[in-house]
């Protein structure tokens, strides 16, 4: 207890004397301040060493705390700003770029502005407009498209029948003059129909993988998108039509529905926009062009398109005939078959499907020449550019010289048309049969590996 | 002593100030540059939405513009459709218009008279049906040539005329005298014809 009076009284000496040293002489330097601090440590460690406790006046120790460098205050508070700010910055990004936040939005029940979110909704608003927009012009685009092939439809019969041997002058005329009328309407559809198949069906969209529409990779992702829109559109549309039953609704769902083939149909686009009007400046050309554009068309007018092309035109046919046999025979035709002889036909037998046409008939000669006169008909059949494989393999003739000599014709030939038809059907079908063949083969074969494998 | 913790604090506060900043740096950069890609692209949405609504409506105000002319021509298209290319098999009418055919080119000097028809079992083929029938016919050779035309071109839109093809003729040449007392060519005909239907 001693020891500790004793110490308390040293260190409030040296205190008091360290205060009065310190308001005399307030000029001391720092290293004299922290050895006599270190001195009063020492002595305040050795005196709780030697388990005594003495009483510290802290108010006295306040003075001698050690100064904070402001440089550091700086830094921390430096720190303490940057790291708050740096806080802020991914807080305000992910609520603007991300959707993280959202579930703040639905706990508080408030709208939390988003503008990865605003730009999405617009680009969603975007993609309806223009799919609007698209569903109206491809409707027009649609009624074009039939007009064209209702024009084209009479034009390729004028055309028909102005190029046809069979056809008289008059009706070429006819012809000529309403392939010309039909020619303005034409054009006029076609160019209807191309300013609304060309317009872009797609627009530039906003997002953050950069869809910039001068790559052509991502106007084909961009079309992609836009054509899937409309065809959706065009089917919601038709399936809301399915069970009316009025006069407008049962005609607006065939609308929608051929629009939607139209929609679907993309070759069909691209030989619009791929050709202009004006490089089909020939009759040909433009015939050429309808009948492509119905082989691409399902419609009314594509249906009939295929079984028009596939008729076979007998009065060209007859008039070939005709022409070949006079050729041979010049009277032909001239009603002078008992006077100078000559050639005549009691029968004809045309068969489509096989493309064989059997002609029976007589030739009467006065000089004994009718075989020469057959065998010249059926080379003149054979150099035909519709016939071929005329022939006539046994001849017989009977008569005098005073009442002429005849001899009967039975010459059977085929349709070159329809002959190169059967082949190329005769083709597909042993293609299809080696086709069902080597399937049937692969088949046997799996089932062998199975069962060895088992 | 305490200068030098303070340095080391010092020197791990700049660091770590350094490392922040830097880090947030390239992330506000990053972010930045996202943010300020859609903040541009918002107004340019915004642009092009008004654009697009204008086009939209031009569009559609077009498109009902035309609607009833749209609907007069597919009305008229339709009509001759039904006449050329029918649903169903319609023999009734066909039969009807191979009347009207012989009434229109029947003369006294250029006869053509239908003897028979005979209408077959109708075909379904893909994509249409087909109405097989039979006809008997005599005729002048101008009639024959005629009514060999007529088939050719029916089943165009302006002849109001069924679509046919014919796919087999068996012909006979005859010779009668006319009313006249001149001698006509006659043909008798047995012609296959294919009458279509959707």
């Amino acid at each position: 207890m001693a020891d500790q009076t004793l110490s308390s009284n040293l260190i409030q000496g040296i205190v008091s004397t360290e205060k009065a040293k310190t308001s005399d002489a307030p000029i001391l330097d720092k290293n004299f301040k922290s050895e006599e601090s270190e001195l009063l440590k020492n002595i305040i460690a050795d005196d709780e060493t030697a388990k005594g406790k003495a009483e510290i006046d802290s108010s006295l120790l306040i003075e001698t705390k050690p100064k904070k460098s402001v440089l550091l205050i700086i830094l921390k508070l430096v720190f303490v700003l940057v790291c708050l700010a740096s806080i802020a910055t991914v807080l305000f990004f992910t609520s603007q770029l991300t959707d993280t936040f959202d579930f703040v939005a639905t706990t508080t029940n408030q709208d939390i502005p988003n503008l990865s979110k605003q730009v999405a909704a617009q680009n969603e608003d975007i993609v309806n407009k223009q799919t609007d927009l698209n569903f109206y012009r491809y409707l027009q685009a649609k009624m074009y498209v039939d007009q064209f092939s209702y024009y084209g439809d009479t034009f390729m019969k004028n055309f028909e029948i102005f190029n046809s041997k069979t056809s008289s002058s008059s009706e070429r005329k006819k012809a000529k003059e309403d392939t010309v009328k039909l020619k303005e309407q034409l054009s006029t559809s076609f160019a209807a129909t191309n300013e609304k198949l060309s317009s872009p069906i797609y627009t530039e969209l906003v997002s953050l993988d950069y869809m910039l529409l001068t790559d052509p990779e991502k106007i084909t992702e961009s079309e992609k998108l836009f054509k899937g829109k409309l065809i959706a559109k065009l089917e919601t549309s038709i399936k809301n039509l399915e069970k009316e039953t009025s006069a407008e609704a049962k005609s607006d769902y065939k609308n929608y529905a051929y629009t939607l083939l139209l929609a679907k149909n993309e070759p069909l686009k691209k030989l619009f926009i791929g050709t202009k009007f004006e490089d089909l400046d020939t009759d040909q050309k433009l015939y050429n062009f309808i009948k492509q554009m119905n082989s691409m068309t399902v419609n009314d007018f594509s249906a009939m398109q295929v079984i028009k092309e596939n008729r076979i035109r007998w009065s060209e046919i007859i008039k070939e005939i005709d022409q070949r046999t006079t050729a041979i025979d010049q009277y032909y035709s001239k009603d002078f078959y008992d006077e100078y002889g000559g050639i005549r036909y009691t029968s004809y037998d045309f068969d489509s499907k096989t493309g064989k046409i059997s002609i029976s008939g007589d030739t009467k000669r006065f000089d004994a020449k009718n075989f020469t006169m057959i065998a010249s008909l059926i080379e003149e059949l054979n150099n035909s550019d519709l016939f071929q494989g005329a022939e006539m393999r046994s001849f017989s003739k009977s008569g005098t010289v005073e009442d002429g000599f005849t001899a009967n014709i039975q010459i059977t030939t085929y349709l070159k048309s329809a002959v190169a038809k059967a082949k190329i059907a005769a083709e597909e079908a042993a293609k299809a049969a080696a086709r069902a063949k080597a399937a049937k083969a692969n088949a046997a074969k799996s089932a062998a590996s199975v069962t060895a494998a088992n | 002593m305490q200068s030098s913790r303070e340095n080391t604090y010092i020197r791990a506060y700049v660091l770590l100030i350094l490392i922040i900043v830097g880090a947030a740096g390239f992330y506000g950069y990053k972010m930045w540059t996202d943010y300020d890609f859609l903040k541009q692209g918002f107004s340019k949405n915004e642009a092009a939405a008004e654009a697009l609504k204008t086009l939209e409506t031009d569009e559609q105000s077009t498109y009902e513009e035309k609607k009833p002319e749209f609907k007069d021509f597919t009305d008229m298209v339709n009509k001759n459709i039904i006449a050329i290319f029918p649903s169903d098999e319609q023999y009734t009418t066909l039969t009807k218009k191979m009347d009207d055919i012989e009434a229109q080119l029947s003369t006294p000097s250029n006869p053509i008279e239908i003897s028979n028809i005979t209408f077959q079992k109708p075909v379904k083929i893909e994509g249409y049906s087909l109405l097989p029938l039979r006809m008997t016919v005599k005729s002048s050779q101008p009639n024959f040539l005629k009514f060999l035309k007529l088939i050719e071109s029916s089943g165009s839109v302006d002849s109001e005329l069924r679509l046919m093809d014919i796919p087999s003729i068996r012909l006979n040449f005859e010779d009668i005298i006319s009313p006249e007392g001149k001698d006509n060519k006659v043909l008798d005909f047995t012609v296959q014809l294919n009458a279509y239907f959707q």
